[in-house]
């Protein structure tokens, strides 16, 4: 614990060449760290063979070192009586020390892999091999409730960092033979595991290999955040709807695997990747299913129409009302007039001010501390509600309007798509302003020509609505229909086999 | 270095096509736009003729006032109007004059009335029309009402004592017609089809205002909806009023309910609901001229007995459905006299010669009006009763 800091070479001299697996070459490499430890250990005394034992601090778990590595190298007779390396080696192979996974290596880079991912190696000098034995034992956080999608009605568990757990998550869940988890290192400095699951026999193997390929296109430095391989796997970067699911129920990640799709684990992150992403599956909550079916394709078909409603309906209102007013009726334009006579700013100022204002609220409550927040809320509501209209900057109808719209922008269970449509509003807003209804429908041709132009991993983003080939529509995204009636999985992304029920 | 290029092209023909789809649209005063509260929302029009100059026109305009009341006790405030007139050599012209005098941008998309007066229409009603149909921003669906005995300047400047609004007070007289079917409401699309064809002749909704009691035995006037007014082509002739306007209406299949007042053996009134009345205008060709069958049904309850004797036996319905048939057959008997005499055909009675005679039309047709005039029609009604509502015999009947 209390060493020096500069450490002087306590072991063999390196060797010349710098790629051999040597203790000496180890040290030079590890040692100044003040977490790796590295212990001389002799055994059998009459012959004198010598092993360093090299881990850290921290990462390995010591308890299980003293136990079952050093108790039976120290106390197992065949072990001291081993003549030289090569025995001793043979010896260990067999298995009588006591840890279940063991591994012989013969390559530096590889040791220091495992050794900074929390195993103990045993380095034998003269014959250039290491033994790694995973005793992993960090901290770790217990597997707890979702923190954002919360269901009643489902399992309560949810990804944590660490991805033997989440696997472990899955498997407990998937129990199948065929499902298959690969493993692949992203990131030059942070040597991140990146894990592939899929079901064998199943899942259409041109998704898997473009998966893999883009994974392993990557050449980044740190996989740490999720943009970094978010943004490196994604179609088309420039488009603001998200192309990648993301979950951190495992529940939902699971029934889209069986589904036919393919999840990407990253080591660090608690969210379960699923590929490809469709905007149909953007709009499925994990509530419907819980739900009645009737109930459940009542909430899904509101969905739809809230997408809408909240995409166009402020620029709709604008264009309405100063190019078209005979389309209104006419109490209501009456009424209209009378809230807005004496307001400072024209309706598309307004408009443009409150949306703006809203995203201002959004963005400064994701910041505030706790204690505060009741006090800022009620501010809020005062600024923008109330004092704004008293002193005649905005008038009460845009300010229903735009309420009305926000709300409906929350409802969609994805966070990436309610983002990207409020953005989209924007535009539709000052296209509405600049030529009335004219200009909303070019911005709804510019706005379906932007997603039907998108893909994810080869599957059309607006699929089953888009493509052809005889898709059943209404199974299961505008409704939801009972199980009995889905008994072929989605035929958008190519499974291999296509039926699910009977 | 050829991705770049590509995309460099893209991006200019999607700037093209953008440039030419917002710049080249074709509107008129790009960007046309009048912010809601800096427009004058024009509820009902009205038009006279001048009163400096007698060629001239009068156009009053009525919009809701929308400003601000301070002062609380006057809570009606709410529903005053604010009216505007001008007078000048066309419609058009006065339309446009208005913006010398008004503080605010006249807009005329929501218009809900338009009021002529009847000295005007005696003239010639169709030049005033012409502009209101041409214009593409006035509403076509709007109905037509002619002011009876005064101009309509007086009917959309009153301020009654209660200070009702004019076009509310319109909105709800034309929307209860079908209480009584005494009139109907006439858009201007019906006017402009009907002026349209050749040898029918057109009618107009009536109003005119009246005196009645109020409070504390005041008199106060209100507007009042009586009937039709009639035309000849495009000059008003007279006006067809109260029960006549229904018998026209009978014979037109423009009944929707009403109340039928018979006078029983003892001199008594009851009175009887109408539920459903058709009819049906059959015209035939014997021997060598023109003659037409209108046949009305008519089918009532019984709603108000006034007797109070002993009641209900089966010839009482009988005599109940005569009296009826009476009462029907007057009613439309002095609509078509009204008509024969001043040679209007407003029944389309020569739509339906050329729809079963083409040929014979062909040749009679220049000399409709006079042929009308001399034209036997007769009419056949028959009556039922259906049911007298809740209870059988009168109350208080042994």
């Amino acid at each position: 614990m209390f060493e020096k800091n500069n450490k002087e070479l306590q072991f063999t001299e390196p060797s010349k060449n710098v790629n051999e697996l040597t203790s000496g070459n180890l040290e030079i490499i590890l040692g100044i760290n003040s977490d790796v430890k590295i212990r001389k250990l002799i055994i059998n005394e009459k012959t004198n063979i010598q092993i360093t034992m090299i881990y850290v601090d921290g990462l390995a778990n010591q308890a299980f070192i003293s136990d079952y590595i050093l108790k039976p190298l120290y106390n197992n007779e065949k072990l001291n009586n081993a003549q030289d390396s090569k025995e001793l080696i043979k010896l260990i192979d067999e298995g009588n020390i006591y840890i279940s996974s063991q591994l012989k290596l013969y390559d530096i880079n590889k040791t220091l892999d495992e050794i900074l991912s929390g195993g103990t190696a045993l380095i034998f000098d003269d014959c250039k091999t290491s033994i790694i034995f995973d005793t992993k034992g960090f901290e770790k956080r217990a597997i707890s409730e979702p923190s954002v999608e919360n269901i009643t009605k489902a399992a309560k568990d949810s990804f944590v960092e660490t991805i033997r757990v989440n696997t472990s998550i899955i498997r407990r869940k998937i129990k199948t033979a065929n499902l298959v988890i690969e493993n692949l290192v992203v990131g030059r400095q942070t040597i991140t595991n990146v894990a592939i699951v899929y079901i064998k026999g199943l899942t259409n193997t041109n998704i898997v290999d473009e998966v893999r390929n883009r994974l392993n296109a990557i050449n980044i430095d740190s996989a740490i955040g999720t943009v970094n391989i978010e943004e490196f796997i994604c179609d088309d970067v420039n488009c603001v709807f998200p192309q990648i699911a993301n979950t951190e129920r495992p529940d939902k990640f699971c029934n889209d695997i069986i589904e036919g799709r393919v999840g990407i684990i990253v080591d660090n992150l608690p969210i379960g990747y699923i590929v490809p992403g469709t905007l149909v599956q953007f709009l499925q909550a994990p509530e419907d299913y819980g739900r009645n079916y009737i109930f459940g394709s009542f909430i899904r078909f509101m969905r739809y129409c809230l997408l809408g409603f909240t995409l166009i309906f402020p620029g709709f209102f604008v264009a309405v009302l100063y190019y078209h007013q005979e389309m209104i009726p006419t109490r209501l334009i009456l009424a209209i007039s009378k809230a807005h006579t004496g307001v400072v700013f024209p309706m598309v100022i307004e408009i443009i001010y409150i949306l703006i204002s809203f995203e201002i609220l959004y963005e400064a409550s994701l910041r505030i501390p706790r204690t505060i927040g009741q006090a800022i809320s009620i501010i809020g509501t005062l600024v923008i509600g109330q004092a704004a209209v008293d002193a005649k900057i905005i008038s009460p109808i845009t300010v229903l309007i735009v309420a009305t719209v926000s709300i409906a922008s929350l409802v969609m269970p994805n966070q990436d798509v309610s983002n990207a449509l409020r953005l989209w509003r924007f535009i539709f807003v000052i296209f509405g302003g600049i030529l009335g209804l004219y200009g909303i429908n070019i911005a709804l041709i510019l706005f379906i020509f932007k997603m039907a132009k998108l893909e994810s991993f080869g599957v059309p983003y607006l699929s089953p609505i888009v493509s052809g080939d005889d898709q059943k529509l209404l199974e299961d995204t505008l409704f939801r229909f009972p199980m009995k009636f889905q008994k072929t999985r989605p035929k958008n992304i190519n499974p291999l086999d296509i039926k699910r029920q009977g | 270095m050829k991705k770049i290029k590509i995309k460099r092209k893209i991006s200019i023909v999607i700037f093209s096509i953008l440039f030419i789809f917002i710049f080249l649209t074709g509107c008129n005063y790009f960007p046309k736009f009048v912010e809601i509260d800096d427009n004058f929302i024009v509820l009902a029009l009205g038009i006279d003729k001048g009163i400096e100059n007698k060629d001239n026109f009068r156009v009053t305009l009525v919009t809701k006032d929308l400003r601000e009341t301070t002062d609380t006790k006057q809570e009606g405030g709410a529903n005053k109007g604010v009216f505007v007139k001008f007078e000048s050599a066309t419609i058009f012209d006065a339309i446009r004059r208005i913006h010398t005098i008004a503080y605010k941008d006249v807009f005329y998309g929501h218009i809900e009335f338009i009021i002529i007066g009847e000295e005007l229409a005696r003239e010639n009603i169709n030049k005033t029309l012409d502009f209101i149909v041409r214009n593409y921003e006035l509403r076509t669906m709007m109905p037509i009402l002619i002011a009876r005995g005064i101009t309509a300047e007086e009917i959309l400047d009153s301020e009654d004592e209660y200070e009702n609004f004019v076009p509310n007070i319109l909105d709800e007289l034309l929307k209860n017609i079908g209480g009584h079917s005494i009139s109907k409401v006439v858009s201007l699309k019906d006017v402009c089809v009907s002026f349209n064809s050749e040898y029918g002749d057109t009618i107009i909704g009536s109003i005119h205002k009246k005196n009645i009691q109020g409070e504390n035995s005041k008199e106060i006037t209100t507007i009042e909806l009586d009937g039709y007014a009639v035309f000849n082509k495009f000059k008003l002739i007279d006006f067809l009023l109260q029960n006549n306007a229904r018998g026209a209406n009978f014979i037109n299949n423009d009944i929707n309910s009403g109340i039928i007042v018979i006078e029983d053996a003892t001199g008594k009134k009851n009175s009887l609901e109408i539920l459903e009345a058709t009819s049906k205008i059959e015209p035939k060709y014997i021997n060598n001229t023109f003659e037409a069958n209108i046949s009305i049904k008519v089918i009532t309850n019984i709603d108000e007995i006034q007797n109070e004797e002993n009641y209900f036996t089966v010839e009482l319905i009988d005599e109940f459905n005569n009296k009826q048939k009476n009462v029907v057959l007057q009613e439309a008997q002095s609509a078509l006299n009204f008509s024969q005499q001043n040679g209007v055909d407003i029944f389309n009675i020569g739509d339906e010669i050329y729809h079963k005679y083409p040929l014979k039309w062909d040749k009679i047709k220049d000399n409709w009006k006079e042929i009308y005039k001399q034209m036997k029609i007769n009419i056949n009604v028959e009556t039922k009763i259906n049911g007298t509502h809740i209870i059988y015999d009168p109350i208080g009947v042994k």
